[in-house]
């Protein structure tokens, strides 16, 4: 499955308002900081690719 | 080319469910590149990302005049720079170079990928009513394989 499939159907209400960060079949770390949640998940996916998500805010978002 | 993407839903505290037009996006930087969900706003000008993914990317952001951009909060700091954008997957797939915002100070939200660079390379269907999203590449329309996402 890839990261993006695994995104899709992933249960994320967890993490509203944070980066997620997801290889190998699950979310491997998440946070406020997207340039921490980066670092973190490269020490452990490794040479995986891995996908960094923001999961939406509480509150609705008009931009 | 037209790639399918179905809304991403997310369930919020109070029981509503926000369901939002994303697509996985690679951007590619002078440093990286990076794989993102960036979510497609037809009402913004330009892409936008937050000053975290350009530092990721490594993309030229010292030394660029600071222009502001208006939402309906008010205005931000921004530079305006260029990366890569890969879409699709596999042998399926479309690069270019977009012009994008970057949003300085301690600003954080999704990639968002808007009209000037991205939506006019492609047709773009939002589907509200069945919820998923329709990118077809600005050329050679007829005859193209729908890869579901």
């Amino acid at each position: 499955m890839s990261n993006y499939d695994f995104f899709m159907q992933a249960d994320v209400n967890s993490y509203l308002g944070e980066w997620i960060a997801i290889c190998d079949n699950k979310i491997v770390t998440h946070g406020n900081d997207v340039k921490q949640v980066y670092e973190e998940a490269k020490s452990k996916c490794l040479t995986q690719k891995f996908l960094l998500a923001r999961v939406p805010n509480k509150e609705t978002m008009i931009l | 080319m037209i790639l399918r993407y179905k809304y991403k839903s997310v369930r919020r505290p109070d029981g509503t469910e926000e369901r939002t037009p994303s697509i996985p996006v690679i951007f590619v930087g002078e440093k990286n590149r990076q794989e993102f969900i960036a979510l497609l706003d037809s009402g913004a000008d330009i892409s936008f990302i937050p000053k975290g993914i350009a530092e990721i990317l490594g993309l030229k952001i010292e030394g660029i005049p600071i222009t502001p951009a208006y939402g309906i909060g008010g205005a931000i700091n921004t530079v305006q720079t260029k990366m890569g954008v890969i879409v699709g997957r596999g042998r399926v797939t479309e690069h270019f170079i977009i012009s994008v915002k970057v949003a300085l100070d301690q600003y954080d939200f999704p990639p968002i990928l808007g009209r000037f660079g991205f939506f006019d390379k492609f047709s773009i269907t939002l589907d509200e009513s069945e919820k998923h999203v329709t990118l077809k590449r600005a050329k050679n329309r007829t005859g193209q394989k729908i890869y579901d996402r």
